[in-house]
């Protein structure tokens, strides 16, 4: 990431319609921007092709922006909002499915995926499915803090909280997660598995 | 210590952001409690396996681009699309208008300067040129636009057949001003004025 005043007065010329800065922000930021998705998208979508709609929004209404501080906190909504837009998504195909189901039109017969393709499947998601359990106000910072480059103050910007709020949610989320592994390995403790939440701090 | 407390100071170790204190606090608990240690390498180890995880997810995005030529030149193309619209249309009108009341957009003759406190006896037309020449005179306006923008048309009452037309004219002006300032709001929704830094787009260049 450049420094303040460097990101600022490259927002700025974004903001103005230069071609080059406009792409150069969106590559300094896109990362964290994809663990944003990753926090809030829902099950069955994926980050990429999300990652394609904040972009093409991004250049769609970066002209719009008032203030090159409020970058971040800007590109975040855009990013819920392509997540939940997913969502909305998701949630209606689910919908059609029961009802093609009902009406018996389903396609019962689809080959199961391979074992290996299963099997690549449950190592590289294991971890992540299990974070999807985990309350949102505590998987984002979590996530967030696995980009290489954010600390506690950065993300604390982006997710307008104090340092100190994400530095207990990134440790109970930690928490959470260490209970769910544990669950996730035993077991007879498998079913009704779940995270010890309590209130956001 | 609380089990948040101590969640905290195993997830400040593992972030390496824990201090002196942090460590002394760190070795007290771990002498009278093995199982901190074990605490923190099972953290460690999660947040190994979860960093690396995302880090599968998020090198995606460096195979993500912006579309800015597309989207940006998509806009322009709009934007151009509706001044040539507009402008042709406007031109179409001033045309109509210059017909209609048969003159040119600018009076003939100029009234003497420098004696407005005279104004009542100059037409309408006569005192807008003179507002134009003082004007230019005094650095204060460059031009007036060719172009007259027609807002509204309707027929006069009657069968006279004349036609009243609404229109913008456009005056070019200029100001010379120490800074510009543009409003923003901070988290309270308290307005600020944020200066704006201007740069010519070509240097020494003056407004035509």
């Amino acid at each position: 990431m450049t420094d303040a005043a460097g990101d600022h007065s490259l927002v700025a010329a974004a903001i103005r319609g230069d071609v080059d800065a406009v792409r150069r922000v969106w590559q300094d930021h896109r990362r964290w921007v994809a663990a944003v998705l990753l926090a809030h998208k829902p099950a069955g979508a994926e980050v990429d092709d999300l990652l394609q709609d904040v972009a093409m929004a991004y250049v769609r209404t970066i002209g719009k922006l008032r203030d090159e501080s409020a970058l971040k906190p800007w590109l975040r909504t855009v990013a819920i909002n392509a997540a939940r837009a997913a969502g909305r998504q998701v949630r209606l195909r689910q919908k059609q499915q029961v009802v093609l189901a009902a009406q018996g039109a389903m396609e019962r017969d689809q080959p199961p995926p391979s074992d290996a393709e299963a099997t690549d499947r449950d190592e590289s998601g294991h971890i992540l499915r299990l974070i999807q359990e985990i309350p949102e106000g505590y998987r984002e910072p979590l996530i967030l803090r696995c980009v290489r480059g954010m600390n506690y103050r950065q993300i604390g910007e982006l997710l307008s909280l104090p340092e100190t709020t994400i530095e207990t949610r990134i440790a109970r989320g930690r928490r959470m997660l260490r209970d769910l592994v544990s669950r996730a390995a035993s077991p007879l403790a498998r079913i009704g598995a779940e995270p010890r939440a309590g209130g956001l701090p | 210590m609380s089990d948040n407390e101590r969640d905290t100071l195993l997830s400040r170790v593992a972030d390496g952001e824990a201090g002196e204190a942090d460590w002394a606090t760190f070795r007290t608990l771990a002498e009278g409690d093995p199982v901190l240690w074990r605490d923190l390498a099972e953290l460690q180890r999660d947040n190994t396996e979860l960093s690396a995880a995302v880090g599968r997810v998020i090198v995606l995005a460096d195979g993500v681009e912006a579309p800015a030529d597309t989207q940006i030149v998509a806009r322009l193309g709009e934007r151009l699309r509706l001044v040539a619209t507009w402008g042709g249309w406007a031109a179409a009108a001033m045309v109509a208008v210059a017909w209609v009341t048969g003159q040119t957009g600018l009076p003939r003759g100029t009234p003497s300067q420098g004696n407005e406190a005279g104004l009542a006896s100059f037409s309408p037309s006569e005192a807008y040129q003179a507002y134009l020449n003082r004007g230019m005179a005094a650095g204060t306006v460059v031009r007036e636009m060719p172009d007259k923008y027609v807002l509204d048309t309707r027929p006069l009452p009657g069968d006279s057949g004349r036609i009243e037309v609404f229109y913008v004219r456009q005056i070019l002006e200029r100001a010379v001003v120490d800074g510009m300032y543009r409003e923003t709001r901070d988290e309270l929704g308290r307005a600020h004025p944020l200066r704006i830094e201007i740069r010519p787009s070509q240097p020494g260049a003056p407004p035509s």
